[in-house]
């Protein structure tokens, strides 16, 4: 975490303890905390109960109040160091392009409002403001660009770019995008309906059987009211992916894009090329050597893909009629190249449509494949999906758009 | 008055959790203190088995307070965790005021009063007279449903029943929230709560920790054995072993009559029972690799460039 020196000179500025507390719970909330006044008043509170001989155990204090997540508990000593003690801060790493995340519309405007106060105070004529990069106004143009800390800015911004950017060039860094993609999936599938009935507290409607055998417990007399609901079931989610020599460049993205929909969906994932493995219990684990795992798991599988049978493994060993059923979506991340007959293709889709599950196929091409297996197989495919960088991946919730 | 004044500071109450039993950092001993000065919950997170229920009771024990327990599960309502009815005293007063034996008017205004309320762990809290500890443990396998009703008993400190209105608390507890993280809990929640996540302890202090819980073992063996689970959690198990894993460790090691850690992993491996939990793990910690951890570098290290340095 490098020291900032726009902040430094603020804390100069601020005298008043208080003013001081104010100024670093706005320097959390950049850092993405959720701390309101009610928190801040508490910080307050538990300096003053703290005996003066145990001062510096405040951090730990603040630390508690401030932070609400594993994440932000760990990052938080970082911060507390940064801002209070920013000279014992030792190197300091400057990263490019926007590191903090969007500010909200009243987070900006103070930021504004204190920016100007701060340049009406403390610009003494001829003291030349250091400009970095090309944006040498804060006032003009974007407040969003402009307003904050200064930071290194390069020619090009590479956030915008993210989108558009192919797979293929992605660093590992970036993988964190793809959950909210998936998420927004998930607020897309609909729970389907059941015809089985669970019991519910006080919803739905009065359930007479389970209602008489209750008022047992109380002589006969019928005093609470069971009452059952139809039971939802959300649609199970399956990936499957190729992970053979056309589609080295893809795979690793693609096994990547898989694990967020196991750790959102619950889905299950198998990867194949001449044969087929299920990853699942390996994507669970948050471990940081999944890609290592995944390739020993398909290590010796030999060259070639052979989709329509390994498709039809997967069928018989790892999907049966409960796990594959109505409604539920049949994911293919594959290029179509098949070394299997084409005809063999249509025939095990098929076998999946028959379940009543939604066939997509998601390919790393601009347009859908063209093999001769995959035109055969087209009219079993729902949906084909072009997934070769971020912005297609967007239109991730259309898929269910044709079922 | 040793209580209030052993209380008055993060180090004090450290101690006296010591004296029951719980040896605490100073960051934890420091979160208990603002909890109870603040009057706070407070949110524990952590991996299961390194101690959040434990924090819980020895809290208890070192207040001098009655521990109350609410243990979560999916489909946990409110008349499991709060209060209900008693209706079989309801229908039984009935009965007798039809047949004479009661007065009608006073049924009418007593049918719905707290003598007729069954009290569950989070009443019986708020209506205890004296300060008690409430543990809720594992409020992330709860619904969000109860997630959201806690949000009134946490900041205020009262329960709403409607047909008698609004119970306040008689004394205010201290309320101990823990979490595996199993599922994010609500921003609402969180902000209510002082959050501590609670790792796995360090070499030294589960050293200590071992030692003060298992005296009777010898001290070679507690250290060699808390190193060796100290170097097994950095393996990538399904289940990584916890401090009450470490704890049965030993006492097995103990009871088989071991003063230090045999050589021979052989010898080792049917106690190992207690520290993998999963298939998956005992078919990964095979005898080599559990000679690899006792004694040589660990596995990457000894091979490609730091080998051919050495």
């Amino acid at each position: 975490m490098g020291a900032d020196p726009h902040k430094q000179t603020k804390v100069a500025a601020a005298t008043d303890p208080r003013e001081q507390l104010g100024e670093f719970a706005h320097y959390l909330r950049q850092h993405g905390f959720a701390l309101g006044y009610a928190e801040v008043e508490l910080m307050v509170q538990a300096a003053a109960a703290l005996p003066l001989a145990q001062w510096p155990r405040t951090q730990a204090l603040w630390r508690a109040i401030a932070s609400g997540s594993q994440t932000q508990w760990r990052k938080y000593p970082d911060l507390h160091q940064a801002f209070w003690f920013p000279h014992q801060v030792k190197g300091s790493t400057r990263t490019s392009g926007l590191t903090q995340r969007a500010r909200t519309l009243p987070e900006l405007v103070q930021q504004m409002h204190q920016d100007m106060a701060q340049q009406a105070g403390n610009t003494a004529p001829g003291q030349a403001q250091p400009t970095v990069g090309l944006a040498d106004d804060t006032a003009a143009g974007d407040l969003e660009e402009g307003s904050g800390p200064q930071r290194a800015q390069g020619g090009a911004s590479s956030t915008a770019a993210l989108d558009q950017r192919d797979f293929a060039e992605w660093m590992p860094g970036d993988m964190d995008r793809f959950e909210p993609m998936v998420e927004a999936l998930k607020k897309r599938l609909r729970a389907q309906l059941l015809r089985r009935l669970q019991p519910t507290g006080d919803r739905g409607t009065v359930h007479l059987r389970r209602s008489l055998r209750g008022a047992l417990a109380s002589g006969g007399e019928v005093v609470k009211l069971a009452r059952v609901q139809r039971q939802r079931r959300q649609p199970r989610v399956v990936v499957l992916v190729d992970v053979s020599r056309s589609m080295e460049v893809h795979a690793q993205f693609y096994l990547r894009l898989s694990r967020a929909f196991v750790e959102v969906m619950d889905a299950r994932a198998l990867v194949f090329h001449t044969s087929v493995a299920d990853v699942t219990p390996l994507m669970k684990r948050r471990s940081a050597r999944v890609q290592e795992k995944v390739n020993a798991v398909t290590f010796g599988f030999g060259g070639g893909t052979r989709i329509a049978s390994c498709l039809h493994e997967a069928l018989r060993l790892h999907l049966d009629r409960r796990s594959l059923q109505r409604g539920d979506l049949f994911m293919v991340f594959s290029d179509g190249y098949d070394t299997d007959p084409p005809d063999d293709l249509e025939a095990v889709l098929a076998q999946v449509r028959a379940r009543g599950a939604r066939v997509c196929w998601l390919h790393p091409t601009v347009q859908a494949p063209q093999s001769e297996a995959m035109l055969r197989a087209a009219k079993q495919v729902n949906r084909f999906l072009p997934a070769h960088n971020l912005a297609s991946l967007a239109r991730l919730p259309d898929v269910l758009r044709s079922a | 008055m040793s209580t209030a004044i052993d209380l008055a500071s993060p180090q004090g109450l450290r101690e006296r959790l010591f004296t029951a039993g719980y040896i605490a950092d100073e960051d934890l001993a420091s979160l208990v203190w603002m909890g109870l000065s603040l009057e706070r919950p407070l949110l524990l997170e952590g991996e299961a088995g390194v101690g959040k229920t434990a924090i819980a009771s020895a809290c208890a024990r070192a207040l001098g307070r009655p521990l109350l327990r609410l243990q979560c599960y999916e489909g946990l309502d409110l008349s499991q965790a709060v209060y209900e009815w008693n209706y079989s005293r309801q229908l039984l007063e009935i009965r007798m005021t039809e047949v004479g034996q009661g007065d009608r008017t006073a049924l009418r205004d007593n049918l719905f009063s707290e003598a007729f309320l069954l009290e569950r762990p989070l009443l019986q809290a708020i209506r205890c007279p004296e300060p008690c500890v409430l543990l809720i443990d594992e409020i992330d396998r709860a619904d969000e449903a109860f997630e959201a009703f806690l949000l009134e008993m946490l900041s205020e400190y009262q329960i709403s029943v409607p047909e008698i209105g609004t119970l306040r608390a008689v004394s205010k507890p201290l309320v101990i929230l823990t979490s595996n993280g199993t599922r994010d809990l609500s921003d609402a929640l969180r902000r209510r709560c002082l959050f501590h996540f609670v790792d796995f302890p360090t070499l030294a202090r589960e050293t200590q920790i071992v030692r003060t819980l298992v005296p009777e073992a010898a001290s070679r063996l507690v250290e060699e054995c808390v190193a060796f689970v100290q170097r097994l959690r950095k393996e990538d198990l399904d289940k990584t072993p916890g401090v009450a894993e470490t704890l049965d460790w030993v006492r097995v090691l103990f009871k088989l009559g071991h003063s230090e850690l045999p050589i021979d992993p052989q010898l080792l491996m049917p106690s190992l029972a207690t520290l993998l939990k999963t298939r998956n793990d005992r078919w990964q910690v095979t005898s080599e690799r559990v000679g690899k951890l006792m004694d040589g570098p660990r596995m990457g290290q000894d091979a490609g460039v730091a080998a051919a340095l050495k």
